[in-house]
């Protein structure tokens, strides 16, 4: 497979995974372009023991780790990245956009709680759909030590989701199904 | 041992919100245009060789030929510089490349001799690299100027040289720097009244297209090409539905430009505009 193809077969691999391994839209050229600089240069040792995507998200985890550790150098020194707009994709309605990026937002601040290693498993496992020996190969890892991270970062990632939506509901919803009444004379029956 | 259900699986064990919270991360596709902006920069480092890929021989042999610094005609390839980053040990080659770009600028007449000296903000940055992470001895590497990917408040010239050889682009810097801070377009009664649905839902995939090329541009490093593309656009759709999403990219390379001061003007003015708009966090990000 020359590099050509394999660039263009994995450039959105490439680009997801390196996104939900933490790396902020800002940094995410650069992050791309170093993964596959070194996609080019190793490409003739790949033996074709593993999968090719195998192979590339595994230099994906290690420029991911790498440009958590400089990111958060770059924070101490400077105040941290600087904030990176997206211009509108394909949707239309920028309402809707809003509403995807702040679901956005949320999901990362939940991931962005957990170690790298337990995220690379959470996302490979949930979002890429890729099965436990998969990930295993991947991440050169034991199967027992990728279902034991998963189960580590569901439990965190479930602890982070409650308090998301506790406050989701204290700032955005009324209860509109609850007439103010009832609540009332519900609350007062129990006293 | 086999593998649980997965949460988005049905009749997983998962909570409908947590569903929901983890269904964002789906989409995570690249927005248009990186895909070509990226593969740019990339044939830039590695040369004609691997970057072709026509002649099948992207493999093997072509990574010795990247030793060949800069593959000749690479410095015009846009993009190429800026995206690099921290592509590792800065040595001799970027005394070549830095005394090219400084011939380069005075044959562009340009009186900012800045590129003579080394690129200061950049050189910090050039983070460990994951190529010591993956492999100790590696044959030499055409080394690229250090990146500045992020807005380093500093005047115009030192941002803008490192990344910029082609005469090009060193001139088609200048319009970036005189942009005036203009208040963000407020809507406005220029919109024609007659337009019909249809009309307006192509001008936004118009304008949308458009925005994308200019981000495109700002992505890759490109701040003077997303300059001129903004600007295209201001004129094209001066009250245009994405005026928002205009403006704050305008922002954003101004910042990205160096030129801070400017960008917290026009941030200041975005915000008293449109206190509550989805980018105002962002645009916060740019006050000083």
């Amino acid at each position: 497979m020359n590099f050509r193809q394999l660039y263009d077969e994995h450039f959105p691999f490439v680009w997801r995974s390196l996104r939900r391994l933490g790396i902020r839209e800002s940094d995410l050229p650069d992050a791309v372009q170093d993964v596959f600089l070194v996609v080019h240069r190793r490409l003739p040792e790949f033996e074709g023991r593993s999968k090719v995507s195998t192979w590339i998200f595994g230099i994906c985890f290690r420029v991911a780790g790498d440009r958590r550790k400089a990111a958060r150098v770059a924070a101490r020194r400077d105040g941290g990245d600087a904030p990176l707009l997206d211009a509108p994709d394909e949707r239309a309605d920028v309402a809707a956009e809003a509403e995807r990026r702040q679901g956005l937002a949320q999901l990362e601040a939940l991931l962005d709680e957990l170690p790298l290693d337990q995220r690379a498993v959470f996302t490979l496992f949930e979002l890429e759909g890729m099965t436990g020996e998969d990930i295993a190969q991947t991440l050169d890892l034991p199967l027992g030590t990728v279902y034991s991270r998963l189960r580590l970062a569901r439990e965190a990632f479930r602890r982070g989701a409650a308090r998301t939506q506790a406050r989701d509901r204290f700032y955005v919803t009324t209860p509109p199904t609850i007439p103010a009444s009832a609540l009332t004379s519900q609350a007062g029956g129990k006293r | 041992m086999s593998d649980p259900k997965r949460w988005m699986e049905e009749g997983a064990d998962a909570a409908p919100h947590e569903r929901a919270l983890l269904r964002a991360g789906l989409d995570m596709k690249p927005p248009a245009g990186a895909e070509d902006a990226i593969w740019a920069a990339l044939s830039a480092q590695i040369g004609p060789g691997g970057g072709g890929g026509d002649g099948g021989g992207g493999d093997g042999g072509s990574v010795g030929g990247t030793g060949a610094p800069m593959g000749a005609p690479a410095p015009a390839a846009t993009a190429s510089a800026s995206t690099a980053s921290a592509t590792g040990v800065v040595g001799a080659t970027k005394a070549i490349v830095v005394g090219l770009l400084g011939t380069t600028i005075v044959a562009g007449a340009l009186a900012v001799i800045v590129p003579a000296k080394e690129p200061p903000p950049a050189a910090p940055r050039a983070t460990p690299t994951v190529e010591a992470a993956i492999e100790a001895p590696r044959a030499p590497e055409p080394d690229v100027p250090p990146a500045s990917s992020t807005p380093t408040p500093a005047p115009v010239a030192v941002d803008e040289a490192p990344k910029s050889p082609a005469p090009r682009r060193v001139s088609s810097a200048l319009p970036a720097a005189s942009v005036s801070p203009k208040a963000p377009p407020a809507p406005s009664a220029s919109v024609e009244p007659e337009a019909t649905r249809a009309e307006r839902a192509s001008r936004l995939r118009e304008e949308r297209t458009a925005l994308g090329d200019a981000r495109a541009a700002l992505r890759a490093g490109d701040t003077a090409g997303a300059f001129q593309k903004l600007e295209a656009v201001g004129d094209r759709f001066p009250s245009g539905t994405l005026a928002q999403e205009r403006e704050a990219l305008a922002i954003e390379a101004l910042a990205r430009a160096g030129q801070s001061a400017a960008a917290s003007e026009r941030a200041a003015a975005f915000l008293r505009a449109h206190p509550t708009s989805p980018h105002a966090t962002k645009i916060r990000g740019f006050l000083r």
